[in-house]
This record gives structure tokens, sequence and C-alpha cells, in this order.
């Protein structure tokens, strides 16, 4: 007997038969990243009830936790490669970014957009900040709710912090920024109904303020900065407009009637040639 | 004897600055309130409504723009509540409501400017800022150009005017600003209060005791101290603050015939619970019943004044009912808390039978280790309406820690609960509110209170169905529908508020239905639009001060 395996059962080797097995190919559907927000995060926030936190371990709650910012994250991923496949102005600043070509050439090109921002977290409010404003050159308005809401997200981000990286156990970087008392003992992220549905609340009020401000930043550069550039071609506008329209529309909330001013396309054209005297 | 009828104006807001100033009744801590509420560092200063707040923050703004050394701002934020259904129509209500927060004090330090004689311009004029707000109020702000106001922005022209005007810094005094009960609009206005206080720049605040909802980042004690400035009955010269409050308004003529019974005017005093608005419309009552008579008003009737002192806390109860329509997650809390109020008031009944004068009690106790999250929750609902006063928590040794709760006084009067008498006439009353042992308090537990039922059984949260598919919410903590996944929103309370019938209002019963039958006003939103008051004022025995009155009660309602 070898002293060296007193200590623990030792198995064999496992490798990863077949990566293959792991993933499935989903068709690109041109849906808008908000929608695809919603439909990652709907199970998460309505098919988990009460009881699923009693009969299940915290190491399984807690990955709700996980699917919730692991989806918010996606949504910036999205909408960052949307903005950069229709603006002249966040591509003409991206050109001066330098991006991995590794995981830029493996994507095809419909994903270029997307798969330039892989190596980019966006699990802290200053990272989505910062990279809106690097690639973009949009700084979030410090008066509006997403700016609000990702001073939230950041909270909820620390959290994912613990549960990602030491099995649920707050370190002590994490609780001081969130402002939690001092302890002798180790802190531990507890997941409940309660709190999984305040987290929900949180990331899905950013996505939906970010949402909102986005396009409207978008719909001013389509009506000024745009026609300023050589590359403009008036006879483009209506496209254009149309498809900034279609990468914030929410399917979703149109179906719930949750659209506050929810008005045809040819209606929103008007208005916004009538707001900025086009 | 002649009391001119803007003596009972009891809002201090309402008052021309001349009457403020005559009239005002210093408050028994009025120096150190002043103190605090003038000098630097953020703070709250807590009590019911018509307890006397608004009219400290005045004195505070009166005596800091004549110190010349700090600059005052007062803002009266009572229309928050307008802003509300912004929130609850997903129209970004936080963004506009900051937005609205920002202009109200522009707009105040414009009016301050305007009184200590300067005119600066600053980054928004005065007239847009006006013109603003009156368009966030009404939801007709869309067609308005964009204007994004920074609290950065605010800071600047704050430090500008201060260098301009040569005051050191600025006292921002921010009346009825937590009073709307949406959470959200408080948890957007705590953020907005702790993000302006600077070593310059120090906010105040008025809240009301129990129902204040802080945002998460906010901390009473380490962001602002609270202030509590209810002037509670059983304090030493309680009964001076009281009388100086008719004073400093009745001409001597009137008060020497209300004067002709002391022991009268002490139980109305005592009747009012600390709460001088309530004094004044006790005495308005009962002086508008005397012009009926012939021979006009010629003292006080002590059988008239216990009929008004129970119809006062009839209306002390409407109050109360009011948060049904304010808070309706928690309709049960206000149905049930009133029997629960009625138990506690039977309890301290039964109490004091068989006791002598001086060991009459008027509070009850619950064991602290006893008192559930519904409980106190419940208890604070009664503070807000003022039925019953936090005294604290004594402790009694080996039978735990007890919180005490003072109960209204016209709440005992109306339940007869005093004396265990069948017929306990006004001294009686004076005697036993005037010389009453703290120590005596009617311990209870909360099974008692509850006759005997749970409180999962009484205190559920009214949870409004999903506002898409009208699937019933899983569970109270739920923010998503389980059905159709939209997120879970509250209809407007501003909106329903509006559409209450007059009815709600605190009105008698002969007022509402002549108001019924002689105008087209139903509900109150008509008071409120109704310009020049002319419906109001096509009501037989409604003039100009009546109809100021009741739009000021319908304001109120919709606070």
């Amino acid at each position: 007997m070898n002293w060296k395996d007193s200590v623990n059962q030792v198995s064999s080797f496992v490798p990863v038969a077949n990566v293959n097995a792991y993933v499935r190919v989903r068709a690109a559907d041109g849906q808008a990243a908000i929608d695809r927000y919603y439909e990652s995060t709907r199970d998460i926030l309505t098919k988990v009830d009460p009881d699923f936190f009693t009969s299940n371990p915290p190491q399984v709650t807690s990955l709700l936790y996980i699917g919730l910012i692991s989806a918010t994250e996606n949504y910036f991923r999205d909408v960052l490669g949307f903005i950069l496949s229709v603006c002249p102005i966040a591509k003409i600043r991206a050109a001066e970014k330098k991006i991995q070509l590794g995981s830029f050439l493996w994507g095809g090109a419909d994903l270029h957009s997307r798969t330039a921002f892989d190596f980019i977290a966006f699990s802290s409010a200053k990272n989505i900040s910062d990279t809106f404003n690097d690639f973009v050159g949009h700084s979030v308005k410090p008066t509006g709710v997403w700016k609000k809401a990702l001073d939230e997200y950041d909270k909820l981000c620390e959290m994912r912090h613990g549960i990602v990286h030491s099995g649920m156990v707050l370190s002590g970087k994490n609780a001081l920024k969130l402002g939690l008392p001092y302890t002798n003992d180790v802190m531990l992220i507890e997941p409940s109904y309660a709190t999984l549905q305040e987290a929900g609340g949180v990331c899905t009020t950013m996505v939906q303020s970010a949402n909102n401000e986005l396009f409207e930043a978008l719909v001013r550069r389509w009506a000024v900065d745009w026609r300023k550039l050589p590359s403009w071609e008036k006879s483009c506008a209506r496209k254009r407009l149309r498809a900034i329209r279609n990468g914030f529309y929410s399917g979703e909330d149109s179906k719930r009637g949750a659209i506050g001013n929810q008005v045809a396309f040819d209606t929103l054209l008007k208005r916004i040639e009538r707001e900025f005297n086009l | 004897m002649s009391v001119r009828p803007e003596a009972f104006i009891e809002q201090a807001e309402y008052l021309d600055r001349q009457s403020f100033l005559d009239w005002g009744a210093d408050h028994p801590d009025e120096s150190t309130i002043i103190r605090k509420l003038t000098q630097g560092g953020a703070k709250l200063i807590s009590g019911p409504r018509g307890c006397g707040k608004t009219t400290l923050m005045l004195k505070a703004y009166n005596k800091l723009l004549s110190d010349n050394v700090a600059l005052p701002v007062y803002v009266n934020f009572k229309r928050s509540l307008s802003i509300e259904p912004l929130y609850v129509s997903g129209d970004r209500g936080t963004y506009h409501f900051n937005q609205w927060i920002l202009l109200k004090v522009y707009e105040g330090l414009y009016q301050s400017l305007a009184e200590i004689q300067n005119s600066i311009e600053l980054s928004i004029p005065r007239s847009e800022a006006a013109s603003r707000i009156a368009a966030l109020e009404f939801s007709n702000y869309a067609g308005l150009p964009e204007l994004d106001l920074t609290i950065d922005w605010l800071e600047t022209d704050i430090l500008r005017v201060l260098e301009k005007c040569g005051r050191s810094r600025c006292v921002l005094l921010l009346d009825d600003a937590a009073h709307a009960f949406s959470p959200e609009q408080q948890r957007d206005f705590f953020d907005f209060f702790r993000q302006i206080k600077t070593r310059e720049i120090s906010p105040k605040a008025a809240i009301y005791p129990g129902v204040t909802s802080y945002s998460s980042s906010f901390h009473v004690g380490h962001d602002a101290e609270e202030i509590d400035v209810w002037v509670k009955p059983e304090r030493p010269g309680y009964l001076q603050f009281m009388r100086r409050v008719i004073e400093g308004r009745f001409p001597s003529d009137a008060l020497d015939v209300l004067y002709r019974d002391k022991k009268v005017v002490d139980f109305l005093c005592y009747s009012a619970f600390g709460i001088p608005r309530a004094f004044l419309n006790i005495l308005q009552s009962l002086l508008d019943s005397a012009d009926d008579d012939e021979g006009g008003f010629t003292g006080l009737k002590r059988r008239q004044v216990l009929a008004e002192v129970k119809e006062h806390y009839q209306n002390t109860l409407k109050l109360f009912r009011s948060l049904n329509d304010k808070v309706p997650t928690y309709r049960n809390f206000i149905e049930n808390g009133e029997l629960v109020f009625g138990v506690g008031v039977d309890l301290i009944k039964e109490y004091n039978k068989n006791k002598p004068v001086a060991k009459q009690s008027v509070s009850i106790a619950i064991n602290v280790a006893d008192m559930s999250q519904e409980l106190a929750r419940l208890f604070s609902l009664f503070q807000y309406a003022g039925l019953c006063i936090s005294k604290g928590v004594v402790s009694r040794g080996e039978k735990g820690r007890f919180e005490i709760f003072s109960v209204h006084y016209s709440a005992l009067v109306n339940a007869n609960a005093l004396l265990g008498r069948k017929a306990v006439n006004i001294d009686d009353y004076v005697e036993a509110f005037s010389s009453r042992d703290a120590h005596e308090f009617t311990r209870v537990s909360p099974q008692a209170l509850m006759n005997g039922r749970s409180v999962g059984e009484l205190f559920e949260l009214s949870l409004p169905p999903c506002s898409v598919c009208g699937a019933p919410r899983i569970n109270k903590d739920a923010k998503f529908c389980a059905n159709c996944g939209s997120k879970l929103t509250a209809s407007s309370t501003y909106k329903q508020l509006i559409s209450r019938d007059i009815s709600a209002l605190p009105l008698t019963e002969s007022r509402v239905a002549k108001i019924k039958a002689q105008s087209s006003i139903r509900q109150v939103k008509d008071i409120l639009l109704d310009k020049e008051h002319k419906q109001l004022r096509s009501v037989e025995r409604v003039g100009p001060f009546w109809a100021e009155r009741i739009v000021r009660l319908a304001e109120e309602f919709v606070e």
C-alpha cells in the first residue's frame, strides 16, 4: 500500500470524451438582444418556485443566480455586436481597438461583431460602462435608470464572484464592496426565492433601461451624426432606421402590451423626423 | 366674539408670512430642533401629519434667511405622488422623478434668491423649471425638448450661488419628501438625499414615522440623524404648547370666551394627541356649529365638545382607512388592524376598572419577543395615522422587554375606557390625562389583541394579480408572473386615489351629501379639477374659506 494514497480515493483518468456532446448549434435567427435575454431568464424567474429552494441544496439553487448574470452579460455582448454591425461611428471607434484574432476567426462572418467581444467580461458595472464608452462612444447617462441599475447590478456581481470562484464563500474584497459587517466567521451566499426574484428584477430593469437608452442614442446618431459622414446615403435612411428599431424592438414586450408608447414604424419615423427637424 | 377664518388654516405652508410669524407656537424643543435644522449635516424630522414638521422647517428657513450665513432652500414635495403613474406605466419613472426633484430644488433656489433680493441665472431658467414641473405632474412632458439635469449641475449651481451671495453653505429643507407611499419613489428620493449631501450642502427632510422605506444604500443614523418632533401629550409643557397654538391666532375676546372653561380647553388639547392641526380642526367644528345657534358662540358646551372629540376619533380612523388606497397591499392589515386597535382599547378599559385616577393606563405594552413582523408593521401604520405613539422599549426583568404604545386619547374617550365608570365627565378625563403614572400600562399578548386568530389569518398581504394575464401571484416575493413571465407591477395608487368618492375625505356626511346634490362633484379628482372653485362655491354654505379647505383636504388625500 502506497502511503500517498492514504488520504482520499484515487480514480483513474477520465477524459472529456466528445466535446460535441456538450454543445448544440443554434441557427442565427435575428432575434433582438433583449428578447434573447427574456428567453434565457424566463424559466429561471417563472418556473422555479419557493419549494425549489427548500427541496434543493444551495449548491444547486445558487446556479440560478449565475444563469441570470450570464444572460445579462450575454445581452450586452449581443447588443454591442448589433450596434457595431449598424453604427458607422461605433465601427470607427472599434477600428482603434485591438481584438483577439483567434476567437474572431473561429466564428463565422455573421458572428464577427459578437465574437470580437469574447474577451470582455460584462460582470461589473465598470466593465460595462467602459466597454460602451470605448467601443460605441456612448457614456451611460448619469441621470438615467441604466446608471442606477448598474450600481445594483454590481452588488449581484460581487455575489456571483463568490459563487463561481469560491464555492459560495463571499471573499473579503466582495464583502467590503457590499458594505457588509466584519465577521470572524465565513460568510456564505444564501440563495432564496425572494433574493432570486429581486436579482431578476435588478437584471431585467438594467437590460430594459440599457436597451432604451442605447436605442435613443442610436436614433440620435441616425438623425444627426451619421448624416455628416461621407458614407451617408439619404435613400437608405429609412432602411437604416428600421434596422435600428428591429435590433432593439422587443417582440416579447409587444405581445404582453408592456411597451409604454408602442407605435407603428411609420409613426415612429414621423415623430423622429419632427423632433430633429429632418 | 370673532375669529378670522384664516386662524383655522392649520397647514403652515398656506399661511402668509406675517401670520406665520405672529401665530407660531414654540415647540418645547424648538431651540434644539432649529439648531439641528440650520446647522450642517443631514437630518430627518419625523412625526405624523399635522404635528408641526412644516412649521419647524419654515422657522428654520426664516432664521437662515435673516442670519445671512447659510442659504436656505425650502422645497415642498407634496405633489410627488402625481409622478407615481410613470413608475407604473413603465415610462422611466425613476428618471422622471429624479428630474422632477431636481427641478423642484431649482425652483426653491430661485425663490430663496428672490427672498434675499439676488438674481442669478442658473442652469435652467426659472420659468422653464416651473413649466417642466407642471408638465411632469400632469404626465404631459412628451413634447418637451430633452434636458438631463444632474445632481452635479445642481451642486455646481448651488456652489456658484453661495459664492455670489457670500454665504458659506446651503441648507435644503425638503418638506413632504418621502410622504408618497410608493416605495420606489421613497427609495429614489433617499438616493438623491444621500448624493446631494456634501460639506457645503446639508439636506433636511420631513418623514412620517413607521412607513418610510429607505434605499438600500441609505442608513438612518449613519446617513442622517432622525429627530422626532411629535409633542407627546404626557411630556411636561404639553398643555402650554397646545394652548399657545390658539393664543397666537385667536383675538383676546375669543380667548376670554374659550377660557371661561379652561378644563374644556385642556381636554381638547389632550384629545388632539399632540397634533396642533387636530386641535384647530376640532375647535373650528365647534365654532362652526355654534354659528348655527342663535346668539352665536358664547362658550364651549361640554356635551358638544365630547361629541366633537368622538367625531375627531372617527376622522383619525378615516385617515387610517385611507391607507387602504395608499398601500393596497396592506388591505388586510387596515381592515383587521382596526379590530386589533379596538381590542387594545377594550383591554385598556378592562385594566382601568376599579383603579384610582392616578393609576389609569393609556398605553398597551407588547413583549418584544412576541412581536411579529406583521404586528410591528401594523403598529407602524397606526403611528402614521396618529392612532398611537411608540414610547420605546422598557425592561421588566424576567418578564421580558416590552414595547409601549400610547393610544390616541380620543379613542379612549370614544370607548369610555378610563375610570371604569359609565359617565365620565370632562374634569375626570383631564385629571386622568394630567396625573398619569408613566409606569401604568396594559400588558397585552398578540393572541389577545388578535382575538385568538393567527397572524397568517389576519395579515395576509393583498397581492394584486398579474396585470397582463390576470394569474394570481404565487408568492409575496414574486417579481415575475409564473404564468406569462411579465414583470409584476401594481396599479397606480395615485390614479386610484383621485378616482375615490369624495366621502373618503374627512368631511361630514351632510357636507358630502350637499356637495353631491348641489354640484357635479363626485370624485376626488373633480375637486382637484374644479378651476377657481366654481363647483364648490355653488354649494350652500361653502364660501371661499371652505372651498379652499375642501381643496386642501383633497390635495392632502392624494399626497
